[in-house]
């Protein structure tokens, strides 16, 4: 049916489009050793580097949407003129390498920082080496996605429900939590699922940032970088399960996301 | 005038390419060389009137698993024996080359008082060093071993000897261990403590060339250069050891 919409040449470029993506991903799944694959996820430094990579990504993406979905409000639903500057900013990490990224956040958090500097002077804690510091990192490059996703789900929201509800003697605070929030539970759920993955891959800021230490900061990706270098069989084997994870998102949230993406 | 556009990209590209390639050299060494090989490079570039050194510094086994992946490296200096003969598929080859040993850094500041080795063990120090499956890891890790006075714990094993140095010298840790060419380097903002076993703390460069290489003479005279008695004088200079 959608082949007779497309012409051939056009068609033809869609396909190298997509052969250049997935044949990567093919290859992949071509190199990883199957029969040491239980063996390269279950010893010690992949288990430790996958349960540290899951808790502070999923801590990092519940933050995210504590403080994401009101900023996604806001963005929606706030005055034009502060949201039209605020927007490319909060939304920037999208697409800020993440050296940059990492680089900001020691010059924030670091014990010479913005911020750290009174925190290490009062405290004598730094931020930077702990399981906290992947977390700030998740957020930092998660919410963004959050925020995207949830805006625009709340600008789909029809206006004169909102009205209604104001007409009934809503509170602001009430059209934001009892109105408008419980409409696009599927929204919220997927801008959390999106800064999940986004913060359970990030590598290059959590180096910088966290530090690389088995158990407290060496994520799953990073886990990724190093076996590369000592043992490509278990690089490969933990690059698999990513993948899989990727693609699953992407599948799951298929629908919500065309939705979100088309207004 | 889209055709247009590749003919002119091409034609641009071509006689460009191939006269870059011609006196081009790219040398894969270890992070701790990046400064004096960058100087080398450009004394070699200056003796040879018209050839051009480009370096790629990472970690050895980085460097190593590149240059078997089939990346276009025509030299390889890698920071332990090991690595250049994990590369053995492409680097058949190679002579030892000068040493580095780690110390044990601290800030010119030093906010611990840390004298000795064993001042890692006072509470609150946050200390890093290379991870294990680095050279500068695997050496911390010998002269650790061989001191046998410290039981604190890294905050974090980094991939790489330069990323071990810029989070020292940024202040986010009180100590490091860190390569002894690091610390002349940075005089001014480290101190260094040394540790006794100079053997477990060193750690000998190789050198050797890519078999495959399109520029086997030029690579050869790079290769010549850097050890000449001039470049080792430098090399020396710069905190490397050598055999005399």
């Amino acid at each position: 049916m959608t082949l007779r919409k497309v012409d051939r040449f056009t068609g033809a470029l869609a396909v190298l489009a997509s052969l250049f993506i997935i044949a990567p991903m093919v290859a992949l799944l071509t190199k990883v050793p199957w029969r040491f694959f239980v063996h390269d996820l279950t010893q010690v430094q992949s288990r430790q580097a996958i349960a540290l990579a899951m808790w502070t990504s999923l801590l990092a993406a519940l933050i995210c949407v504590v403080f994401g979905v009101p900023l996604a409000w806001v963005l929606a639903r706030g005055n034009a003129r502060i949201t039209n500057v605020l927007r490319p900013i909060v939304l920037a990490p999208i697409v800020l390498p993440p050296t940059v990224a990492g680089i900001a956040l020691l010059a924030l958090f670091g014990r010479d920082g913005l911020l750290g500097k009174y925190l290490y002077h009062a405290t004598g804690w730094s931020l930077p080496f702990t399981s906290i510091a992947v977390v700030v990192t998740g957020v930092f490059v998660g919410m963004p996605f959050l925020a995207l996703i949830v805006e625009s789900n709340f600008r789909h929201i029809p206006k004169d429900l909102e009205d209604a509800a104001v007409t009934d003697r809503a509170s602001k605070r009430e059209v934001f939590s009892l109105v408008a929030m419980p409409q696009i539970r599927n929204g919220i759920a997927t801008g959390a699922v999106l800064a999940w993955a986004r913060a359970l891959g990030e590598f290059g800021a959590t180096m910088m940032f966290a530090g690389s230490l088995p158990g407290r900061t060496q994520t799953w990706a990073m886990q990724v970088y190093i076996e590369m270098d000592s043992n490509m069989g278990t690089a490969y084997s933990l690059s698999a399960v990513m993948l899989v994870i990727a693609v699953a998102v992407v599948f799951a949230l298929r629908k919500p996301l065309t939705q979100a993406f088309s207004s | 005038m889209l055709s247009l556009l590749f003919v002119f990209t091409f034609l641009a590209m071509t006689p460009q390419g191939s006269a870059a390639s011609k006196n081009t050299i790219t040398v894969f060494a270890a992070s701790s060389l990046a400064d004096s090989f960058t100087y080398l490079g450009k004394a070699f570039e200056k003796s040879h009137p018209g050839t051009t050194v480009q370096f790629s510094f990472l970690a050895s086994p980085t460097l190593a698993t590149q240059i078997n992946a089939g990346a276009p490296a025509d030299v390889f200096v890698s920071a332990s024996g090991k690595d250049i003969q994990n590369a053995s598929s492409r680097v058949p080859y190679y002579v030892g080359y000068v040493f580095n040993r780690v110390v044990l850094a601290v800030p010119v500041k030093n906010p611990f008082k840390i004298t000795r080795i064993r001042g890692l063990n006072t509470p609150g120090v946050k200390w890093i060093q290379c991870a294990h499956e680095v050279p500068c890891g695997v050496a911390a890790d010998a002269a650790l071993a061989s001191d046998g006075s410290v039981t604190s714990k890294p905050v974090s094993l980094e991939p790489k000897a330069a990323g071990v140095i810029a989070k020292l010298l940024l202040g986010e840790v009180d100590a490091a261990i860190v390569y002894h060419t690091d610390v002349v380097k940075n005089r001014k903002a480290l101190k260094e403590i040394v540790f006794t076993d100079r053997l477990a703390s060193s750690t000998r460069y190789a050198i050797g060339l890519v078999n495959d290489t399109k520029q086997k003479s030029l690579a050869a005279a790079f290769m010549d250069y850097v050890q000449t008695p001039k470049a080792i004088l430098y090399l020396r200079r710069s905190g490397f050891g050598v055999i005399s």
